[in-house]
């Protein structure tokens, strides 16, 4: 999908040049000694042009022509799935426990230093999801970490994807009324138990509504669309438990003939417990970022071979930083420790572009390093993901953000 | 002390009654087409009847010579002196029908204040706090209300939210704002009938949100809060909104005056706030010249101060124009120099500041 930007500036290019001329000059060359093209696919000695932001052609068995940049190795811009920029609680709506008429975009703050940050570490695309107090928040977004500070010139057209969550966080805070109730944190669940309940309200109701006119209610539409299988549900589910109450989720309501779900499980740490589950629904998995200290959220812990033990299981996986950007936390890092238990380079690099590409639909505009796709790139010093590496370079829609200079 | 021709106890009946006319006289008068040396204003009825440099004096006049440069008082924004504490309404989320005029005591002590820093209209606007929390109110310092509901003001800043009542944020503040404006009533169906908006936000992000808020539904306002609005000047340019900037004193971030030029260049109207209550009014003259040093060209400096600020509070101040209100101020020199003081206010041609030596 082309961004409006882009599109502007193809009018704009149209307009003031109403007879063919010879091609513009490319904006910007880079070379490398390795191009990770996609995984799986390295071309030696490639020369990459950029044009308009994005990647004009890619030539292999060049050498660096006089003033391209020119690096080890390079790969695509990084897509991280669970990026986490937002304002905090006031990003997701909690007059109501399941908001599906809302969108993040309406809190998302590009002036905000962390998408620099974030950009400089080689995440050019991500998925900015209301945060999870509320049982359903409402619409994701998938956006570009760098460019004008403006929401219409950064956001990608992808699936739409509607954000949950099952586990601690949507009952948290909430209490039961004594006497009377003031406010509607007294209505919310305050278990998980009544987190589940609400999701699967939700959906019966919805369903429900779609037989009956009378039982209409806003937002109903959207969960119906998820039945359908229109709009994909990101569930953030840290432990087997949640990951468990996800799939029976997605099940009862095939079994009812409602619909099919379909679910992405986000900060799915234990998804190796219980990975029979995701193999029988085809369930992909956003893990989140590798434990420094055991523990990670809502007390789940994730195994360093997670990563291997679902890939050969056929679970697609994709991996996440949260957004962070520390030398040891940041999105790549967390790729070499998946590396170091157990996956391979190129399944590791799947994780971090096309496989995340794939679970945003953003497929044919990111992740890969292709004549027409953005010109998203990672720069490297050496061998990608190696702990003896450093991204020293960032290209992203073809301005670069940050430079080996 | 500043009077050199006075026919001091005749004049002071021309002021105060009903009969006869003043004329002003000073060595600068900063008229609206620019400076006057020797200016005089002629004043009847508490109204300005004529300025100009050689105004004859009429048979039932009294001219009164004075020593400085007699200028429009200022216009400040965004105050809450005389509400008492009663600036928010915090039972309800959208107050759409409440006037903060209700609220206005001219007798509290804080005007003095604003007389001796040369103010003369004040925009009295509730404190954030609701998502719509009341219509705002222009008043002139123990003096009379001019403009009894002059914006609604809807607040898009996180301060607008409140635990435990919708909404809490900003998808949920956007979404409540809408449907209001699908089927207006009460102080959304006065929007563009006379009502402006004024926008509060703090952030930038926030601020474009407000902006593309009154674009869709073409509201006219003014944008406040946002201290470094010059990152949005082709959105306020493309909406037609003007701009209330935040007090700017000696230390602040350099890039809020520096914001503040960037939306001179590009004619956007300005004002300035004082930001909180409490805050000395001289901070508006302050915020003005820190304004200028970082490149706001001086003729927009003042307006921000005076006849800008008037129109952004959607009322008739802030102007030396015939017919308005004869609202002066006598500065010992330049207002635009902080050396120079205040040393007498006019309120409908009513001295009520400054010597009384006539």
């Amino acid at each position: 999908m082309i961004y409006p930007g882009f599109l502007i500036s193809c009018v704009l290019l149209a307009l003031a040049s109403p007879a063919p001329e010879a091609p513009k000059p490319v904006d910007l060359t880079v070379h490398a000694d390795y191009l990770h093209v996609a995984p799986g696919e390295v071309v030696r000695n490639a020369l990459i042009q950029i044009r308009d932001g994005k990647i004009a052609s890619v030539l292999p068995g060049r050498s660096a022509p006089d003033g391209a940049l020119t690096v080890h190795s390079i790969m695509a811009g990084m897509i991280d799935a669970s990026a986490r920029v937002t304002p905090g609680d006031v990003a997701v709506e909690q007059s109501k426990e399941v908001i599906t008429n809302l969108s993040v975009t309406d809190s998302l703050d590009f002036f905000n230093p962390a998408w620099d940050r974030l950009a400089r570490t080689g995440v050019t695309t991500t998925l900015i999801a209301p945060p999870d107090y509320n049982v359903v928040g409402g619409f994701s977004v998938v956006v570009k970490t760098s460019g004008p500070k403006r929401v219409a010139a950064r956001v990608v057209n992808g699936a739409s994807i509607l954000r949950g969550a099952i586990g601690e966080l949507p009952s948290a805070g909430n209490s039961p009324a004594f006497g009377r109730p003031t406010n509607f944190y007294a209505r919310r669940p305050t278990t998980r138990m009544g987190v589940e309940w609400e999701w699967r309200k939700a959906f019966f109701d919805a369903a429900q509504s779609a037989r009956f006119p009378d039982a209409e209610f806003e937002g109903a539409d959207v969960l119906r669309a998820c039945l359908a299988g229109d709009v994909r549900i990101f569930i953030q589910a840290w432990t087997t438990a949640d990951i468990r109450t996800a799939v029976y989720l997605d099940e009862e309501m095939q079994a009812e003939g409602y619909g099919d779900l379909d679910i992405v499980i986000d900060a799915g740490a234990e998804a190796w417990k219980e990975p029979a589950f995701l193999v029988r629904t085809g369930t992909p998995v956003v893990l989140p970022p590798f434990p420094a200290t055991g523990r990670l959220g809502e007390r789940a812990f994730m195994p360093w071979d997670t990563g291997r033990k679902l890939t050969d299981l056929g679970i697609m996986i994709a991996l996440s930083a949260h957004g962070e950007t520390g030398l040891k936390e940041r999105l790549s890092a967390q790729a070499g420790y998946a590396i170091r238990g157990g996956l391979t380079f190129d399944e590791a690099l799947a994780c971090v572009t096309t496989t995340p590409a794939r679970l945003l639909g953003v497929e044919k505009q990111v992740g890969a390093v292709k004549s027409g796709m953005d010109a998203d790139l990672v720069l490297w010093n050496g061998a990608p993901f190696s702990a003896t590496s450093n991204i020293v370079g960032v290209v992203a829609s073809g301005e670069v953000v940050l430079t080996p200079r | 002390m500043n009077i050199l021709i006075a026919p001091i106890l005749s004049a002071l009946c021309a002021v105060s009654g009903d009969t006869g006319s003043l004329v002003l006289q000073a060595e600068v008068v900063h008229g609206p087409d620019g400076p006057i040396e020797d200016g005089r204003i002629l004043i009847r009825d508490g109204k300005i009847e004529a300025i100009g440099a050689g105004l004859e004096l009429p048979g039932d006049g009294h001219l009164i010579e004075l020593e400085g440069h007699l200028s429009a008082g200022l216009v400040a924004m965004g105050d809450q002196t005389g509400l008492k504490g009663e600036a928010l309404d915090s039972t309800r989320q959208i107050m759409d029908g409440a006037d903060l005029a209700f609220g206005y005591d001219k007798t509290d002590d804080g005007w003095g204040a604003f007389l001796e820093a040369g103010v003369t209209a004040v925009l009295l606007t509730p404190k954030p706090g609701a998502l719509v929390g009341g219509r705002t109110a222009v008043v002139k310092p123990a003096g009379a209300m001019v403009q009894r509901r002059a914006h609604l003001h809807v607040c898009f800043s996180n301060a607008a939210f409140k635990s435990g009542v919708a909404p809490t944020s900003y998808p949920g503040a956007i979404s409540m704002l809408e449907q209001r404006m699908e089927t207006p009533t009460g102080g959304f169906a006065l929007l563009g009938k006379g009502l402006g908006v004024l926008l509060a936000a703090k952030t930038r992000a926030e601020g474009l949100r407000a902006v593309a808020f009154a674009k869709r539904h073409g509201l006219t306002g003014a944008l406040t809060g946002v201290s470094r609005a010059g990152d949005l000047v082709d959105e306020l340019h493309d909406a037609g909104l003007g701009v209330i900037l935040p007090p700017i004193g000696a230390a602040a971030d350099p890039r809020v005056a520096a914001s503040a030029a960037i939306l001179g260049k590009k004619d956007i109207p300005l004002a300035f706030s004082l930001g909180a209550t409490n805050r000395s009014p001289h901070a508006l003259r302050i915020s003005a010249l820190r304004c200028m040093k970082a490149g706001l060209a001086r003729d927009a400096a003042w307006k921000a101060l005076t006849s800008g600020a008037g129109e952004i509070a959607n009322a008739p101040v802030g102007s030396l124009a015939v017919g308005r209100a004869a609202d002066l101020v006598l500065w010992s020199g330049d207002p635009l120099d902080l050396t120079s003081q205040v040393e007498r206010v006019w309120i409908e041609g009513k001295q009520v500041h400054g010597d009384d030596d006539q």
